[in-house]
């Protein structure tokens, strides 16, 4: 097989799961269709992707939007697992249509020591970097934006409002707010500081240990300086990057590779999705998303290097011609007519030797 | 190189002001050309002028790494970027007008006009009041003078247009200015280009 002719994304698949595989993680599969009751009861978990569902047998069933779900609802809370999966999830995309796509990910379930998380880490920058060369890794931290947002004593549209802010990096629009509501101007000042956070991870660290001094986070701040270290300058601080605070707990990941305009992959740490499910249990865990990432490789193409034309005449010889073409590592297609638009090497048949 | 949205009209006439002013002018850009795109590689730079509806779309999928749009259009598309600064200028509000008299009698739903349908349905939902969006695409405050709405939600500047057809706002919903917008990966792998360019259109910036 020549696996040259893989395109991008096929090859990015096969040496992806190749690098689980050699971390020790195993393939899991998921099979047939989900409960659609899955999706209701855990609805901000999804963030807005919608949900496709029909019904079967009396049964309403979904097609997956997320496979993080099935996983924690299916795996057994024993142990710890360190597990992969290669699945098509379906999703609503920005125009309001659904699209199949195409997801790996990893999930860690059970005892998440600080060896776990930092292998974790180095996957998904390994996952970055074989996508391409110039990559970095957006992370944050749920317990910081919780607390601090505690600290601001919002209405539930208070907090929905400074969230907003903080995800669109928006310190004028908190500002403002805060000073038409009156905020605590310590707690104001610390929350415009973690919109305003220099990408520079050492100077972000030496930032939150200040604010750490007045808002309890010094914890926090020694995981994410943890993180930081294990990215050797791949790893910036950025709480722009968030998920919903009643699954996630811990550090929050977001990755992003030059020429792609948009997060390539995202996870966290989501012990809180498996105490929903009664599990007493950590868990870890990123998606790349494949499928939306696939159009930004250029050089995919499926046109062959070579178009021998034959005839009924020439047929057998034709047939010779690509045979030993193809075992010279060459795409040989053999047709009647040369395609349309082809602007490879052209052979007709009856020029080739016998 | 910096690629930057700008929408086409007063607004971005007056972003493209600021710009000039903060020293990011486009050695090629008239207002009297009918071209859409300039470059200036000296200063880095290069312009597109398309619909303020569009500038989001330009920037979400990276093809301009920065934009100029009102925070109505911000509000209305969602999008996933960066907003980066208040700029301070194109300032006007979103509100709820009607022609004058109109009192709403809560005995059917709200029939409303406007161009920024998702922020209309997140306003009315939040005041509990039941509606029939209607879509436009302009003139809207056509829509309650010849009967195809009870109120407009739209954008308000001077207040002219909406006193020259006979209407009056009966609730302002938020303030608006224009915002500059990043693509959020282009805002980590150019970041140096645009934070400079940030803080240089910061400094020219009128704080009033």
């Amino acid at each position: 097989m020549q696996l040259d002719f893989l395109k991008k994304d096929e090859r990015l698949a096969i040496e992806l799961k190749a690098l689980y595989r050699s971390y020790g993680f195993g393939e899991y599969k998921l099979s047939g269709f989900e409960d659609y009751s899955l999706y209701t009861e855990h609805k901000s978990f999804l963030e807005g992707k919608g949900v496709l569902s029909f019904v079967e047998g009396g049964k309403l069933l979904a097609l997956r939007p997320d496979v993080t779900l099935s996983i924690v609802k299916n795996v057994p809370a024993d142990g710890t697992k360190k597990l992969f999966y290669d699945e098509h999830v379906y999703r609503k995309t920005a125009c309001g249509s659904f699209a199949e796509l195409r997801q790996l990910g990893v999930e860690m379930l059970g005892n998440i020591d600080k060896t776990a998380e930092r292998e974790v880490v180095s996957l998904i920058l390994a996952t970055l970097g074989k996508i391409g060369e110039n990559y970095v890794l957006d992370i944050s931290h749920t317990g910081i934006i919780v607390k601090i947002t505690e600290l601001l004593n919002l209405t539930s549209s208070g907090t929905r409002f400074v969230l907003g802010c903080l995800e669109s990096k928006s310190v004028h629009d908190f500002i403002r707010f805060a000073g038409e509501n009156n905020l605590d101007e310590r707690y104001s000042k610390a929350f415009a500081a973690l919109i305003e956070l220099t990408s520079e991870p050492t100077a972000a660290i030496a930032k939150l240990r200040e604010i750490a001094a007045y808002t309890g986070i010094n914890e926090e701040t020694d995981e994410l300086e943890q993180y930081v270290k294990t990215g050797g300058g791949r790893v910036n601080i950025n709480f722009s990057v968030f998920g919903a605070s009643d699954y996630y707990n811990g550090a929050v990941f977001k990755g992003y590779v030059e020429g792609i305009p948009h997060a390539v992959l995202s996870g966290g740490r989501y012990d809180k999705l498996l105490e929903k499910f009664g599990k007493k249990a950590e868990a870890v865990g990123f998606a790349l998303y494949l499928g939306e990432i696939s159009k930004y490789f250029k050089e995919q193409t499926d046109a062959p290097d070579e178009v021998i034309v034959y005839t009924d005449e020439t047929a057998e010889r034709a047939y010779v011609a690509a045979q030993k073409a193809r075992g010279n590592g060459k795409k040989v297609l053999l047709s009647r007519e040369v395609p349309r638009n082809f602007n490879g090497n052209t052979v007709y048949a009856e020029n080739c030797d016998d | 190189m910096i690629n930057i949205a700008l929408p086409k009209g007063r607004l971005g006439e007056k972003a493209y002001k600021l710009m000039e002013k903060a020293g990011f002018g486009c050695s090629e850009y008239s207002e009297s050309v009918r071209k859409l795109v300039f470059r200036d590689k000296e200063n880095g730079i290069s312009l597109f002028w398309v619909k303020p509806f569009d500038v989001c779309a330009y920037v979400e999928s990276g093809v301009a790494d920065v934009g100029v749009v009102g925070k109505d259009v911000l509000e209305e598309q969602s999008s996933d970027v960066y907003e980066l600064l208040d700029l301070n200028i194109g300032k006007c509000a979103v509100c709820v007008a009607a022609e004058k008299g109109f009192e709403d009698d809560y005995s059917g739903p709200l029939r409303v006009a406007t161009k920024f349908v998702r922020s209309a349905e997140r306003y009315f939902s939040s005041v509990g009041r039941e509606t029939e969006i209607i879509k436009l695409n302009g003139s809207i405050e056509l829509a309650p003078v010849l009967g195809l709405s009870d109120v407009i939600f739209d954008i308000v500047e001077t207040g002219e247009t909406l006193k020259e057809n006979g209407l009056q706002v009966i609730e302002k919903v938020s303030s608006v200015s224009a915002r500059l917008i990043a693509n959020k990966s282009s805002y980590k792998f150019k970041y140096d280009e645009l934070k400079d360019f940030n803080e240089k259109l910061k400094g020219v910036m009128n704080y009033d």
